[in-house]
């Protein structure tokens, strides 16, 4: 996902809720966090979309680990790294902020809603969604891109289907095309620490909703 | 005083119609005012009422349209569950029942037969049964073998838990956006072994602590599974309840909120899980926002309309 924060959006796409001012400064503020907490990106980092547990420390649910292929339909997820021991000593819990775009809006002259998702055997589970995220140069031109490049922080546009809410509902019928502008972000973030009998120690968290500000927590 | 027409010209005898004028015939117009009562059980009536214990009461703000060809008149519930209409043509018409967040199942009749004989107005009840689309029950199952200090081989969630989602509208709710959901969780870490299960230990609302570690995703208004799909594969349930008592969907949301915050103070902060499932934990959580909120998983009717009952389970 390129690093642009893109503020405005092209005519046609319905606002998000958030403070889109805010969200910048947050960034800036965890953009200089990720040097000093976020380990280096690289295969020891994992996804998954379901813990479990009362403890202070979650269990991750092994069936939910899936690379970032595997969470194009989700609506967050979380991402963790464990130690030597095996322990979790890291995790993020990522959001996706999700507002309407019109499917009107034309991308490359284009209408968003003239283009098909793929799917198999009637389940739309098995549907490819569509990435579109803004050039580089910042302008407000958007691109397709693979669903991979959306990786990270950032803003794009996903174009997918719903499933109707039930067969003899007011939304029954095929499946639903919907186009909708997703801010990914991490909400919050924990660091676990271990003592050398292996009981936990020491939590650090930052969450978004205080500004990242670190709070320490000893069982 | 008049002598008749002493002194006067007579009229004449022969009057001659304007050519002009249209040929009218009279005929008597069938028409009347009507009512369409829209009720559904009310439950927590005084036993002993009709339909064993259920009473029925008006549901405002359906939309209640009659249509014969291409005729339709269309009207809102009142207060009183009551749409009123005023000089329909007689006829026989087609009944359809709308009402934003919600689905409606008619259970009475679906024609609608209209005549003149009553001059004072007519009044049709209509039996519902509703399903607010706009709150969503979510349920993962507790594998209740190793729920207690263990996990599976797989290593995936023993304890499962039940949280309810609250959506805006019914396009929020098909596009699974929530603006709020709410279990009961034991308050982050105080949970400090498995005997505490039994006796209790202090409970939170969606998890959430201000003051101290909260679970990943908590907030005041959104549970940690907040944003779980009901397409996850291990729920054992996901559904919209069904409603009674002729609520609007405002006012169910507004009890649900009003319910998930004072729970913590009438089960004084406690969470806990008895053997034999009871205790306050997210599943009693749930059933209990559901029966304060006149919320259900089944409303059923019976014979004749008679038997209604209820389920939050």
């Amino acid at each position: 996902m390129t690093g642009s924060r893109r503020t405005v959006i092209v005519g046609g796409l319905a606002m998000s809720g958030l403070n889109l001012l805010g969200i910048t400064a947050s960034r800036a503020t965890e953009r200089a966090l990720d040097n000093l907490t976020e380990p280096a990106r690289g295969r020891d980092l994992f996804y998954f979309t379901h813990w479990w547990g009362y403890q202070l420390v979650p269990n991750i649910a092994a069936s939910s680990i899936t690379d970032y292929e595997g969470l194009a339909l989700e609506y967050g997820f979380f991402r963790g790294r464990r130690d030597a021991a095996g322990r979790l000593a890291y995790m993020e819990s990522w959001t996706r902020d999700r507002t309407d775009v019109d499917l009107a809006t034309e991308i490359d002259g284009q209408p968003l809603g003239d283009r098909k998702i793929d799917y198999r055997d009637n389940d739309i589970a098995t549907q490819q969604v569509r990435t579109f995220v803004a050039s580089k140069s910042g302008s407000e031109d958007w691109r397709e891109v693979p669903y991979a490049e959306t990786e990270g922080q950032g803003r794009f546009i996903l174009l997918r289907l719903y499933a109707p809410l039930d067969d003899d509902g007011p939304d029954s019928g095929r499946p639903a095309l919907s186009a909708e502008l997703v801010d990914q972000y991490i909400s919050e973030k924990a660091h676990y620490s271990y003592a050398a009998d292996g009981t936990l120690s020491k939590i650090v968290s930052y969450r978004r909703d205080n500004g990242f500000t670190p709070v320490e927590f000893v069982p | 005083m008049d002598g008749g027409n002493a002194g006067g010209a007579r009229p004449s005898a022969r009057y001659d119609a304007p050519q002009d004028l249209p040929q009218v015939d009279v005929v008597a117009r069938c028409e009347t005012d009507l009512t369409i009562l829209v009720e559904e059980p009310e439950v927590g009536a005084p036993r002993g009422n009709r339909n064993q214990g259920f009473d029925w009461i008006g549901v405002k703000g359906v939309e209640v349209s009659i249509r014969q060809g291409s005729t339709t008149f269309t009207a809102t519930t009142d207060a009183q569950g009551k749409a009123r209409y005023s000089a329909v043509p007689c006829g026989l018409y087609v009944v359809t029942l709308r009402q934003a967040e919600f689905r409606i199942e008619n259970k009475g009749d679906t024609n609608l037969k209209v005549n003149g004989s009553s001059k004072s107005g007519r009044e049709k009840e209509l039996r519902i049964r509703r399903q607010l689309r706009t709150v969503e029950m979510f349920r993962l199952p507790t594998q209740y073998m190793v729920a207690v200090g263990a996990k599976d081989a797989t290593g995936d969630d023993p304890y499962g838990h039940h949280w309810t989602k609250i959506y805006a509208s019914e396009a929020d709710a098909s596009r699974e956006r929530p603006m709020e959901s709410y279990g009961w969780w034991p308050a982050a870490g105080a949970l400090t072994s498995d005997w505490d299960t039994f006796t209790g230990v202090r409970g939170a609302l969606n998890g959430y602590s201000p003051s101290g570690p909260s679970y990943a995703g908590a907030s005041p208004t959104t549970d940690p599974y907040h944003t779980k799909s009901r397409t996850y594969a291990s729920l054992e349930d996901v559904f919209f309840p069904w409603v009674t008592n002729g609520k609007t969907a405002a006012e169910y949301k507004s009890i649900l909120r009003t319910k998930a915050q004072s729970f913590a103070r009438d089960v004084s902060n406690t969470w806990s899980w008895r053997t034999d499932g009871g205790g306050w934990h997210c599943k009693t959580f749930q059933a209990y926002l559901m029966r304060e909120a006149f919320l259900w998983k089944h409303v059923g009717v019976g014979i004749g309309q008679f038997g209604w009952s209820t389920s939050t389970s």
